[in-house]
């Protein structure tokens, strides 16, 4: 069996609060990491999961609280910090240098030196002892971008290890890999764990993980600790049980019955193997839920629907009219919207004011012979605001000094601006808080019932089932499953998502 | 509260040039006795036109997000290509004509370049540069131009004439920044390309249309100064391209895009012609005109840091 691991906690972590503005995000969450031991972290997405790491890389600063590293009260202020403690933290980006061979990766910034002159052989000698030590079979002079995903994970790990890292974060490291290449990571991890009493914590969304590799397994919901229990006393069920567990507020709208025309059509799309033929319809008035896990494929069909990314085959109907997809401008004049999940890189321009943010697709519908029509643009930017209940000073503040809930407000008013019948929302309430989230929600209730068709993509499948007439489940860019308004639950969704059930 | 912070800050921002001009001119004023004239005024003025109508593209295509290199040697390339015509007998008329379309050419194919290759600006406009600098020397070897018909050394001569001409180049720049969709629309691309994409911008086409405005106003500068020296060769407008964008940055137009305008480029140029005037006044050697420019782009450019950074933080 297992190695009986020391007493003494590599990480505590005792009464964790953190506030964003208006949201609380960790509310006296404990945390413990035993050495040779992988403590798995599960949680929905924004249930404090990553705010916790991030209060331990240093990254975030916690509001109250302590964090003792092998039993000694610490304080961490930066990334620099956590690493001097023999933190590390693999992300899910690389962050290798693609260009350069493994032993140059892996010694980065710590070459072994004499009068300034990098030691070529003994870096290359080393990388070889150290690679071999932590049982990785890989050559010290591969160029790590020719490595496959899992090969430069082994990598990034081993790096962190030669920094004497006796605690590894993982975060969703085998998200991307296969299942041979898992297993091969899984087998590195349990040699650690045994031969050098490392501790790993492991963010997962692959439950089925929890009970291969892990030794104890912790569950947030909504910034709370929902209890640490050892792998073998715990199900699966329970697990997800645990994670959804009884949302009290009800922040969701009633929503009425659709209309009985059609809004949108989507025949067959495919797009490389991230898009495997999917065919879905909206009708006016109606709003339709597509989940899934990430990568499944919900925003490369928000995507290919409107026309940003090209894809292999399909054809997009709006009111019967079949349109030619191939342009943004295409779909935007076709009636079709697609407000991106990152609404501050590709939603707004953050450094220009709300009003003329919420020009720029409505331009070429508000200028005559090439010029601009500023009064118009003036006026109606002034009705959406009031409309929207955009809450800002006046037009001309700039899109960053507003809140979350706002911005998504302009960004909804900047595509009401444009006519559109048919809005394709990607992740309508990431990042906003309870009230702000209960707003849009309410304003996606007015919007369908004036008679506009919302094709709504989130990973909050609590969000999926409350709000959609309809809820499509995808899986690896496939349709799994389509559920009915009260016929799943969040776990039915979450099942479904995750392959659990066919 | 936040929002008249936010107001003020950016009445200071455009506020801030104007007032470092005001200063440097009074400066002048004040140390130098020939400076306060009337005629020194309109000699700056005359002085500005060239730097001016030059600057006046790369401010457009700064906004955009782009760069351009080439402006130096395309303002040459279209000085030979005037002087050439104009020794051939061409009408004047036709002349201009052609030079300018010769201009708005050559800048649209520095945009097609960019954007169809997908090379960073930096890189077609410098690989630009080098070839409408060779393609010049070619044209302009072992030619004599110059002694040019009266009625085209016209366009360059005296006060009112060029610097008319810079007027209205302002003013079409003008106008087309605030006024036309194209223009509107280049703010948002310089901003985000990604963002402009998404709301159905044409942004590639819109690029390819920024650096013809550009070619085309580096020609009408070009046009001037063949008229206004009454000779060309293949050695004009060497270094030029940094002095317009060196004015434009002054000015505080933002190098990073989605922020600027050519009233702010007026007052760069006046800013960079008013300090080599009055230096040369005080008889300050052209050397030492040079590392005081050099100080005046990173001081502007610095107070635009140090502003953006106390605005980010509150």
């Amino acid at each position: 069996m297992r190695t009986e691991p020391s007493n003494v906690p590599l990480v505590e972590m005792k009464g964790i609060i953190k506030r964003f503005p208006g949201v609380l995000a960790l509310d006296q969450v404990d945390f413990s990491l035993l050495p040779g031991e992988v403590h798995m972290l599960l949680g929905e997405n924004g249930a404090g999961k990553s705010t916790l790491i991030k209060i331990l890389s240093g990254a975030y600063t916690k509001d109250k609280g302590e964090i003792f590293v092998r039993g000694e009260s610490v304080a961490i202020h930066s990334p620099v910090d956590s690493l001097q403690l023999g933190l590390s933290f693999i992300y899910q980006e690389l962050n290798l240098v693609p260009q350069l061979d493994i032993a140059r990766n892996m010694f980065l910034g710590m070459e072994p030196r004499a009068l300034g002159f990098v030691k070529i052989k003994e870096l290359y000698d080393k990388a070889a002892f150290y690679l071999n030590k932590f049982h990785m079979d890989l050559d010290p002079y591969a160029i790590v971008g020719t490595l496959s995903v899992t090969q430069q994970k082994l990598v990034e790990i081993a790096r962190a290890l030669i920094k004497d890292a006796q605690v590894l974060v993982l975060d969703e490291p085998t998200d991307v890999l296969e299942d041979r290449s898992r297993q091969n990571l899984f087998s590195v991890i349990n040699e650690l764990k045994r031969s050098h009493s490392v501790g790993f914590i492991y963010i997962s969304h692959r439950y089925a993980e929890v009970h291969e590799l892990g030794d104890r397994v912790t569950i947030l919901r909504d910034g709370e600790n929902e209890g640490t229990y050892r792998v073998a006393e715990i199900t699966l069920d329970q697990i997800i049980e645990r994670m959804i567990g009884r949302k009290i507020e009800n922040q969701y709208p009633q929503i009425g019955a659709p209309q009985a025309q059609e809004a949108l059509r989507v025949e067959d799309i495919r797009q490389g193997n991230k898009l495997n033929g999917i065919s879905l319809n909206l009708r006016k008035g109606e709003i339709v839920s597509v989940t899934g896990l990430m990568g499944a494929g919900k925003t490369e069909l928000g995507r290919a629907i409107c026309g940003i990314d090209p894809c292999d085959a399909g054809e997009v109907y709006i009111e019967g009219k079949r349109i030619n997809f191939s342009t943004p401008k295409r779909t935007i004049e076709a009636g079709l919207a697609y407000l991106a999940e990152d609404r501050k890189a590709l939603g707004l321009i953050l450094v220009h004011s709300i009003r003329d943010n919420f020009g720029l697709p409505s331009s070429a519908r508000l200028s005559k012979l090439g010029f601009i029509d500023h009064r118009a643009i003036t006026s109606e930017c002034d009705q959406f605001m009031k409309k929207l209940d955009i809450k800002a000073p006046s037009m001309e503040t700039k899109a960053n000094q507003l809140s979350g809930g706002n911005q998504q407000k302009a960004v909804v008013a900047k595509w009401l601006g444009t006519q559109s019948k048919v809005l394709v929302f990607d992740e309508p309430t990431r990042g906003i808080d309870i009230r702000g989230k209960a707003e849009v929600y309410s304003l996606m209730n007015e919007l369908l019932e004036q008679g506009i068709g919302i094709l709504m993509l989130t990973s909050d499948y609590q969000e999926a089932v409350e709000m959609g007439h309809r809820t499509i489940v995808l899986y690896h860019g496939r349709i799994a499953k389509e559920f009915q308004r009260g016929e799943a639950t969040e776990e039915d969704i979450l099942r479904t998502a995750i392959g659990a059930e066919k | 509260m936040e929002a008249t912070r936010g107001t003020r800050s950016r009445v200071m921002q455009s506020i801030q040039p104007l007032l470092g001009l005001v200063i440097i001119y009074l400066i002048f004023v004040v140390l130098s006795s020939t400076f306060r004239t009337f005629d020194t005024a309109k000699t700056i003025l005359t002085q500005a036109v060239i730097l001016g109508t030059l600057a006046a593209g790369p401010t457009i295509v700064l906004i955009s997000g782009g760069l351009d290199l080439s402006i130096g040697s395309l303002f040459c390339l279209v000085a030979v290509c005037t002087g050439r015509m104009l020794i051939a007998g061409i009408p004047v008329g036709l002349v201009v004509l052609i030079s300018l379309v010769v201009g708005a050419a050559c800048g649209a194919f520095n945009g097609a370049i960019i954007v169809g290759t997908g090379i960073p600006a930096f890189i077609g406009t410098l690989g630009m540069m080098k070839t409408f600098r060779g393609l010049a020397e070619i044209l302009g070897m072992n030619q004599d131009m110059s002694r040019f018909p009266e009625s085209f050394q016209m366009i360059g001569k005296g006060y009112l004439i060029p610097i008319s001409i810079m007027a209205v180049t302002f003013l079409l720049v003008y106008i087309f920044l605030s006024r036309t969709k194209i223009g509107f629309n280049c703010y948002a691309i310089g901003g985000s390309n990604e963002v402009s994409r998404l709301a159905g911008v044409p942004v590639k086409k819109y690029y390819i249309i920024y650096y013809t405005i550009g070619g085309l106003v580096a020609a009408i500068s070009a046009i001037i100064i063949v008229a206004r020296l009454n000779f060309t060769n293949s050695a004009f407008g060497v270094g030029m391209e940094l002095n317009a964008i060196a004015a434009t940055i002054i000015g505080g137009t933002s190098l990073s895009g989605g922020v600027g305008g050519i009233g702010r480029t007026v007052i760069g140029v006046l800013i960079i012609t008013t300090l080599n005037a009055g230096l040369s006044h005080l008889g300050v050697s052209s050397s030492w005109q040079q590392i005081s420019i050099g100080v005046v782009i990173i001081l502007a450019v610095w107070l635009d840091v140090i502003q953006r950074r106390r605005e980010a933080k509150a």
